[in-house]
């Protein structure tokens, strides 16, 4: 594979970061922390679609249909009946504990079912032929649609949050919470959906993953740490943070790969590294962050 | 550990247990209470037990079975990483994640030492806990300045990369690790009393060091900010400083932890050196089963986690899902843990506190 090649998998695989981030985002707007358990929430949503697939014999993508549901309804289920009373700006050690005892349990519960062996997910309808981009750059057809899916995804969230009454409240608790209560909003019932929305939107991003590489139910704190680090390259508080930190991350992570097979992982941790010492508000700068040395806070849109 | 001889350390912090009287004290020197004897007496009481466990602890070689020399190595080792921990998240605010960066570094620093420099394999444990401190430094840089949940990712990405950084490095054996050769050419009992022994200094080490460290100037600033950093800042704490010396503290520890546990191991590889789960995720465990903020509840929580990890689905997947079930319950009902369940029962204090309230005195300030 050329260097050309190896940066347009990279930026298109980045796309799926990008989807991995914006679920991650949402959590840290409305709850005001990283969800520890983000990664392995998004490989358990990757593992049910692999065992749907496994029994009904229908590919991983079309699974989605089902599992993005059932993924919603366990994240609002969880946040509203147990996460929701250690919430982070009153109890940050309670937040940190709990949703790492949740990945820990989640991690292990799919070491007995699965065995620790690897996997990986047909794309199924998301399969066909290269495609030729432009003289004798070519792409898998596999890789362009989930990248193009992702940042439909991504589009829909933004459109959710900004042209529905649900995504009017969900800022609106994110921005001041004690405010929006006065004005009748049940916080909990906000936090619940947007727990709920991030962890179905992890399972859509771990599926893509999941196509395009080998996963094992050790893979979680990994998952976890490329939506992490997407976020903080780009900069929390806007779209165009999470999908050009998404994007700058793959292409690290290809480019190092190409430069050595064991660099690829270690490349996209070098930028994050540099990116948090020289501007740790990320590389897209917004209105708020420009003012302070902080990352504008609040849903991203 | 509190800049006191090293040598001295353990009998002066047993002196010190049996000394000094509980908390408030009154002119009278604590009330007896009718049910039961009084503060002061439960305190020399704790003393009494806190050395007789010591001193059992010392004739184990001489009497003990393999087995139960490695189990006390492991909840040795477990009770010196979550004392340090416990320090860190509970009163510094850092709820780190990444301690097992340091405990690989230590684990190579053991290897090179011994295999490659030539050092004693015991004098490399000392060199393991210098090289963390060293190395603590610049990551501190990093991360100390970001806050919350988002510093324990910021120190698990620390740790992954580092992890990274060894597998991708050729003189270190690359993914595959590399063989410990200077331990084999010692005696294998030799080997074991010793591992033992240093083991038993650390987890003993850590637990009056931390208690000695409470006494201390950076323990009381410690103890202001965990109740209000913004109002022990305003009060001449220097909560940047304090954080750091906290840091590079359990740094070290952990660098010691890696190079100890490894003594006995035929080499060393990225992937479990630097393993969160093995690591870090159990001390996380231990402290709030235990009881979070008191020096007790660490060591009661690895106590019952590793005898529970031995008799219950030998320490395998479905033991760590019961564990953080427990510890998820822990959490989410605001209680103090398992010492928290033994205070209220009976008034006990293991390490009784001479000035203010801190480390060991308000267990339910953090799990609010």
């Amino acid at each position: 594979m050329s260097w050309v090649d190896a940066f347009v998998a990279g930026a298109l695989l980045g796309g799926v970061y990008a989807l991995l981030a914006a679920g991650l985002a949402l959590v840290v707007a409305v709850m005001g922390a990283v969800d520890l358990a983000h990664g392995h929430v998004a490989l358990l949503g990757t593992f049910l679609a692999w065992t749907i697939g496994d029994v009904t014999g229908v590919d991983p993508v079309l699974n989605l249909a089902l599992v993005v549901p059932v993924m919603f309804a366990a994240g609002y289920a969880l946040q509203l009946g147990v996460v929701d009373r250690v919430m982070p700006r009153v109890d940050p050690l309670g937040w940190v504990v709990v949703t790492l005892a949740a990945a820990v349990i989640i991690q292990n519960g799919l070491v007995e079912v699965y065995s620790d062996e690897e996997r990986t997910l047909d794309p199924g309808v998301l399969d066909g032929e290269q495609v030729v981009l432009a003289g004798r750059l070519t792409v898998e057809w596999p890789s362009l649609a989930r990248f193009a899916a992702s940042v439909a995804l991504i589009g829909l969230l933004h459109l959710l949050l900004t042209r529905t009454p649900t995504g009017r409240l969900l800022r609106a608790g994110a921005d001041d919470g004690d405010a929006a209560t006065l004005f009748g909003v049940d916080p909990r019932r906000m936090r619940a959906r947007a727990m709920g929305l991030a962890a179905a939107t992890a399972a859509v991003a771990g599926v893509f993953v999941g196509m395009g590489a080998t996963f094992g139910p050790a893979d979680g704190p990994v998952w976890l740490i490329f939506a992490f680090e997407a976020l903080i390259i780009g900069g929390l508080g806007t779209w165009r943070g999470a999908v050009v930190g998404g994007v700058v991350l793959g292409v690290a992570q290809a480019i190092g790969a190409e430069v050595s097979p064991g660099w690829g992982e270690l490349a996209g941790h070098l930028v994050f590294v540099v990116v948090l010492a020289v501007r740790p508000a990320g590389l897209v700068r917004t209105a708020g962050a420009a003012s302070g040395r902080g990352a504008r806070t609040g849903v991203p849109t | 550990m509190t800049g006191r001889d090293g040598t001295g350390a353990l009998t002066t912090g047993l002196r010190a247990v049996a000394r000094f009287r509980p908390g408030p004290t009154t002119p009278t020197g604590g009330e007896p209470r009718a049910d039961g004897p009084g503060p002061t007496d439960v305190g020399r009481v704790g003393a009494a037990v806190g050395a007789g466990v010591v001193a059992l602890l010392t004739t184990l070689p001489a009497w003990a079975p393999t087995g139960l020399i490695e189990t006390t190595v492991d909840l040795a080792l477990l009770v010196a990483l979550a004392q340090l921990w416990n320090v860190l998240a509970a009163s510094a605010g850092l709820v780190s994640l990444g301690q097992q960066a340091f405990v690989g570094v230590g684990a190579y620093t053991l290897v090179v030492a011994a295999d490659d420099v030539g050092l004693n394999v015991f004098l490399a444990v000392p060199a393991a806990a210098l090289v963390a401190a060293v190395l603590s430094l610049p990551v501190a840089a990093l991360v100390l300045r970001v806050g919350g949940a988002t510093f324990a990712v910021a120190t698990l990405v620390v740790a992954q990369a580092a992890m990274a950084v060894v597998a991708a490095n050729h003189a270190l054996g690359g993914t595959g690790g590399r063989e410990l050769v200077a331990t084999t050419e010692l005696d294998a009992e030799a080997l074991e009393t010793t591992t033992y022994w240093l083991a038993l200094v650390l987890g003993v080490g850590a637990v009056v060091g931390v208690y000695l460290l409470s006494r201390t100037r950076l323990g009381l600033a410690l103890d202001a900010m965990r109740d209000d950093t913004a109002a022990a800042a305003r009060l001449g704490v220097d909560p940047g400083r304090t954080r750091l010396a906290v840091w590079v503290l359990a740094a070290a520890v952990a660098g010691a932890v890696g190079a100890v546990a490894h003594l006995g191991s035929p080499g060393v590889d990225p992937a479990s050196a630097f393993d969160l789960t093995a690591w870090t995720v159990p001390v996380v465990f231990v402290v709030v089963l235990g009881g979070v903020g008191t020096i007790e509840g660490p060591i009661v929580g690895a106590l019952v986690y590793v005898v529970l990890g031995e008799l219950l689905f030998d320490g395998g997947p479905w033991f760590l899902v019961l564990a953080a079930i427990a510890t998820i319950a822990v959490a989410v009902t605001s209680t103090d843990g398992l010492w928290g369940l033994v205070r209220r029962w009976r008034p006990v204090v293991l390490f009784t506190r001479h000035r203010g309230s801190g480390l060991g005195s308000s267990p339910d300030a953090e799990e609010g």
